[in-house]
C-alpha cells in the first residue's frame, strides 16, 4: 500500500513554544485517518505545515509523492478545510467552487461536478446565495465541498465537525465514511467518538509529539486484550476469591454491584481469554450463580486515549 | 504501514519545478470580478472624473465670473490642452485615490481569512500579490486616469471651443500611469508585511508627503523621488525639461518594491 502523506521528523518550533516535534507518520492511501489530541497538541500546526501555510523548522513532508513547499505545486493534489473556513462573501457557494475548480484545472465536466458536490453537502438550495449569508454550519459544509473539488488525492480537514449541529455532524461523518477508498482523508478532531465511528487509522498527538499511531481496531484491541467483564447474579462475598482461583486468572476486582448483580473485571494471563471464559461459565453453573455476561472488555477510544496520554504524562 | 516508522526515508523524491506564477490567471480573474462588483471602482471613477472636470473648467469659470480681471491676477490660459492637464501636475489627487483604493488589498484578506484559504489552493504567493497589483493598476489606470482624461478632453472641447492636442494628452496619460503603478506597488508591498490597513495607509501617506517636504529643502530629493513621477510625466508629455533621475528613481523603487514584496510574502506564515 502506498502512502498518500508522509511526514518525516516534521518539526515546528516558535520562540518559546515547541508546537510540533519530530512527527514521523505515514498515511496510507485511501484511508480515513483521524488525528487526535487535546487542544494545543499540535494538530492544526501539522495540518498547516502539510498545506504549506507554515514552514517547518525541520523535517519534510510529501503529499501524493510531491514535496510540500511554499511554491504550492503539492496543493494540486490536496483539498484543505480550515478550522474556521472563510470565503469571499460576495461570491455564491457555486462561484466559490468554480473558483477552486479553476485552480485545480477541473475539466469540462466541472459544472456537473460542482452541482453534485453542492448536493452532496446539502447546499444545493443555497448554491446561488452569497456566502456572506451562510451560517457557520453551511460554511463548514461548503468548506468540505471545496476541499473535494477536482477529486484531490488527499483531503485535510481541521476539526471538520466542530461547528456543526448533531444532524450536520452526522451528515459530514457519513460523507467522510463514503470517501473511504475514494480519496485519503486526514482529519483532526478532539471528538473521540467520531474517530471511532469513521476512522480506520488513528494517530494520537500530545504536546507536539506523536504518542501512538495504529489502525483503529488494533489500537482498541491492544487495550482490550486479557480483560474480561463478568456479570453474575447472586454472587456472594467469597465469589471474588473463588474467581481468583480459576486457572488463567491473574487478578479480579469488583467493578460494580447493583442489587443482586455484581460486575467483575477479570485480568487474565496472556492468550488465556477463551479458556477463562469457559472456566467462568463452568464456575457459575457449579456455584449456582446466574451468569448474565462473560465477555472480553471493550474499551472505547476515549478510554484508550486517556490511558495513552496518562502513560505519557507518567513517563515524562 | 501507518506507524512511527523506524526508518526515515528522504521525503523529497523529486524537485518539483518552481511555478512562480501558479494560479495567477485565476486570482487575476477573481480580483477583476471583485473590483467590478464592488463600489470602489465607481467611486474612484466618479471622484477622479469630477476632479478632472473641475480643474479643466477652472479657467472657464474664472473668466465667466470676471474674478480674474477684478483681482488683477495674470490672465489664465484658454488653451484647451493646457486646461485639460491643469489639475494633473502634482498628481496628489490620484496618489490619494490610489492609496485609499489599494491600502486594504492584502490586510483585508488576511483579516477575513481568505488569504490563508487562497494559499491552500494550487497558487503561489507571488501570483496572489502580482494579480492584486495588476488588477489594481488596471482599475486605477482606467477609472482614475484614462476615463477622467477622456471626459476632460470632451469638456475642454466644449468649454474652450477647440479640441485639445490629443497627442500630448495621450502621451501624458500613458506616462502618468506610472504614478498609480508606483502607489499600487507600494501598498501591496507594504501589505505583505504590515498587518493592519491603517499601518499600510500611514506609511504610504508618509512616503507621499515626506519626500515632497524634504524636497523643498534639498531639491535633489525631488529629482530622484518616485513620488514626483507625475510631475515628470507632465513635463515629458508637454516637452518641458524633465530630470531622467526621476524616471530612474521610479524604476529602482519599483524593482525594490516588487522584489521586497515577493521576498517577504513568500516567507510569511498564516
Amino acid at each position: 500500500m502506498t502512502n498518500a502523506i508522509t511526514m518525516t521528523r516534521l518539526t515546528k518550533h516558535y520562540p518559546g513554544v515547541e508546537a510540533l516535534t519530530d512527527l514521523t507518520l505515514e498515511i496510507p492511501t485511501g484511508t480515513v485517518f483521524g488525528f487526535l489530541g487535546p487542544n494545543g497538541a499540535g494538530k492544526t500546526t501539522a495540518l498547516k505545515l502539510l498545506a504549506g501555510l507554515a514552514r517547518p523548522t525541520a523535517g519534510a513532508a510529501t503529499i501524493a509523492g510531491f514535496p510540500v513547499s511554499a511554491a504550492g505545486e503539492h496543493r494540486r493534489h490536496l483539498g484543505y478545510l480550515a478550522q474556521d473556513p472563510r470565503f469571499y462573501g460576495w461570491m455564491s457557494g457555486r462561484e466559490t467552487l468554480r473558483y477552486v475548480a479553476r485552480f485545480r484545472r477541473v475539466g469540462p465536466n466541472g459544472e456537473r461536478q460542482i452541482g453534485d458536490l453542492l448536493a452532496r453537502v446539502g447546499l444545493a438550495d443555497a448554491a446561488d446565495r452569497r456566502t456572506s449569508t451562510y451560517s457557520g454550519g453551511m460554511r463548514q459544509r461548503l468548506g468540505i465541498a471545496q476541499a473535494m473539488v477536482g477529486g484531490p488525492a488527499v483531503i485535510l480537514l481541521d476539526e471538520p465537525v466542530s461547528a456543526l449541529d448533531p444532524i450536520g455532524r452526522k451528515d459530514v461523518l457519513d460523507l467522510m465514511r463514503e470517501l473511504k477508498g475514494e480519496t485519503t482523508v486526514f482529519y483532526s478532531t478532539h471528538i473521540l467518538d467520531d474517530v471511532q465511528r469513521v476512522s480506520d487509522h488513528v494517530a494520537i498527538l500530545d504536546h507536539g509529539r506523536l504518542v501512538k499511531a495504529a489502525p483503529t481496531h488494533a489500537l482498541l484491541g491492544s487495550f482490550t486484550r486479557n480483560m474480561l467483564r463478568v456479570e453474575l447474579g447472586g454472587a456472594r462475598p467469597e465469589t471474588l476469591d473463588e474467581m481468583k482461583a480459576l486457572p488463567g486468572v491473574d487478578h479480579v476486582v469488583v467493578a460494580t454491584r447493583v442489587g443482586d448483580v455484581t460486575t467483575f473485571d477479570v485480568t487474565v494471563t496472556s492468550g488465556a481469554s477463551a479458556d477463562v471464559q469457559r472456566a467462568v461459565t463452568r464456575f457459575a453453573v457449579d456455584a449456582g450463580l446466574t451468569l448474565i455476561s462473560n465477555s472480553e472488555e471493550t474499551l472505547d477510544l476515549e478510554t484508550v486515549f486517556l490511558r495513552l496520554i496518562d502513560q505519557k504524562e507518567v513517563a515524562a | 504501514m501507518t506507524a512511527q516508522s523506524a526508518t526515515i526515508e528522504p521525503a523529497v523524491r523529486s524537485a518539483a519545478p518552481r511555478a512562480l506564477f501558479l494560479g495567477f490567471g485565476t486570482v487575476l480573474r477573481k480580483e477583476l470580478t471583485e473590483w467590478q462588483r464592488g463600489k470602489a471602482t465607481v467611486i474612484i471613477a466618479a471622484i477622479a472624473t469630477a476632479t478632472a472636470i473641475f480643474t479643466t473648467l477652472i479657467p472657464f469659470v474664472v473668466r465667466a465670473s470676471g474674478e480674474s480681471a477684478a483681482q488683477g491676477a495674470p490672465p489664465l490660459s484658454m488653451d484647451s490642452t493646457v486646461n485639460v492637464l491643469l489639475g494633473w501636475k502634482g498628481g496628489q489627487t490620484i496618489a490619494v485615490i490610489a492609496i485609499l483604493a489599494t491600502m486594504a488589498l492584502l490586510s483585508a484578506e488576511r483579516d477575513r481569512g481568505t488569504l490563508a484559504w487562497n494559499l491552500t489552493n494550487p497558487v503561489s504567493p507571488t501570483s496572489i500579490i502580482a494579480a492584486k497589483f495588476i488588477a489594481a493598476v488596471l482599475v486605477l489606470g482606467i477609472a482614475a486616469v484614462i476615463l477622467p482624461l477622456a471626459v476632460s478632453v470632451g469638456v475642454a472641447t466644449i468649454a474652450y471651443g477647440a479640441v485639445p492636442d490629443l497627442a500630448v494628452v495621450g502621451r501624458f496619460g500613458v506616462l502618468f500611469l506610472a504614478l498609480p503603478v508606483f502607489y499600487a506597488a507600494l501598498t501591496v508591498a507594504l501589505g505583505s508585511f504590515v498587518k493592519s490597513t491603517a499601518g499600510v495607509a500611514g506609511i504610504a501617506f508618509a512616503v507621499m508627503f515626506v519626500p515632497a517636504i524634504l524636497g523643498g529643502l534639498v531639491p535633489f530629493i525631488n529629482d530622484i523621488s518616485p513620488t514626483q513621477i507625475g510631475v515628470w510625466a507632465l513635463a515629458t508629455a508637454t516637452g518641458e525639461p524633465a530630470s531622467s533621475l526621476t524616471l530612474a528613481g521610479w524604476a529602482v523603487s519599483m524593482v525594490a518594491l516588487m522584489v521586497g514584496a515577493k521576498f517577504v510574502f513568500d516567507r510569511q506564515e498564516l
